[in-house]
């Protein structure tokens, strides 16, 4: 289970999202799935929730769904985006 | 004692100080209000200026320190207190340098603070009663492009000042220039495009999209983030201004022919 890092904030703009550490003055773009992926972590959404609407969102089966949110989550989580919620 | 009224976009700054040059170098650089033409507005902000602290300029890094309700803005040239409103502040600095890099400090964390608007570090240039901003890294251009576009009117050449509401964008004179002064006669106008420039063989004008205009935006803010509530109404700010004024990555060559690409 993930959550958003502390004092993040992200805004949409045109299906790309921007996040920023308010502590920090450190801003990332991220792309749509970045961004749809960050939303649905920000809503409590767990691993298989994720998946699930992986596939939903973008057609694939639930192998690459679960391949891909894992590399992204690797990716949000080295970017200090998301941390462990335990 | 020197007091003078000055204006800045829609706020009236009181600055006092007891030194005859300050005096002068406020008088000369920031539209004054002459005692005859007060009227019962209250000033927004309340500014003391001193000379006589630090050294000459060595970096542009401040370290902000807070102590209850005071923040403190301390560079090698200047310190500047202020309380947490930023309606009251002192300013201590070592020269005219320091002067201006210390209200800019003051000014642009005060219109933060307050949700106004922001400073940009950019060059700003009317065209057809409309504005049009011109940003970049040092040396991108921001002046040049500010004196290749004589004789249209020049808002800022080094930090435009912006007032971000819902539904526009409005590009104000600026006072905090580099290269030139303003006599104070230019009107307000809406903010039509944002150009990010790099010096070309070539000229060339092309659209970005909002995320990357607000991201681009957010490290040429004149803002030195130290309270999390604030720097969250940069970006709210930033976001809210890429919404409504379309970005663009502007190639260009050191002459005007690159109006001829956006008007």
């Amino acid at each position: 289970m993930w959550k958003c890092a502390r004092h993040m904030e992200a805004v949409e703009m045109d299906g790309e999202w921007i996040v920023m550490d308010a502590e920090k003055y450190v801003v990332t773009k991220l792309n749509a799935v970045g961004g749809w992926l960050y939303g649905r972590i920000r809503d409590g959404d767990g691993t298989e929730e994720l998946v699930r609407g992986m596939t939903a969102e973008y057609g694939i089966d639930e192998d690459a769904a679960r391949r891909d949110l894992l590399a992204f989550i690797d990716q949000l989580a080295e970017y200090g985006l998301i941390e462990h919620a335990s | 004692m020197h007091i003078n009224k000055i204006k800045i976009g829609d706020h009236f700054l009181l600055a006092s100080t007891e030194h005859p040059s300050v005096n002068d170098w406020i008088r000369l650089h920031f539209k004054v209000i002459e005692p005859e033409h007060w009227d019962m507005t209250a000033p927004d902000l309340y500014i003391r200026i001193s000379l006589g602290y630090g050294v000459p300029f060595e970096s542009f890094d401040v370290q902000i320190r807070r102590d209850g309700d005071l923040i403190r803005y301390e560079r090698a040239d200047f310190l500047l207190e202020t309380i947490d409103s930023y309606r009251e502040a002192k300013l201590q600095a070592h020269d005219e340098i320091a002067l201006k890099h210390g209200l800019m400090t003051l000014f642009s964390a005060f219109i933060v603070h307050h949700g106004w608007g922001l400073l940009v570090h950019s060059s700003c240039v009317v065209s057809n009663e409309r504005a049009y901003l011109f940003a970049g890294p040092s040396g991108a251009g921001k002046s040049t492009v500010a004196r290749l576009s004589h004789p249209r009117e020049v808002l800022s050449d080094e930090a435009t000042l912006i007032k971000i509401e819902p539904d526009r964008v409005l590009a104000y004179d600026s006072p905090f220039r580099s290269d030139s002064l303003s006599n104070y006669d230019k009107e307000t106008r809406r903010l039509a495009a944002i150009h990010l420039l790099e010096q070309s063989l070539e000229i060339e004008r092309t659209a970005i999209p909002m995320a990357e205009t607000a991201l681009r935006l957010m490290d040429k803010i004149f803002y030195w983030a130290h309270e999390p509530a604030d720097t969250l109404k940069v970006l709210a700010m930033c976001r809210t201004l890429a919404k409504q004024v379309a970005g663009y990555r502007l190639k260009f060559q050191k002459n005007d022919l690159f109006w001829e690409r956006i008007s």
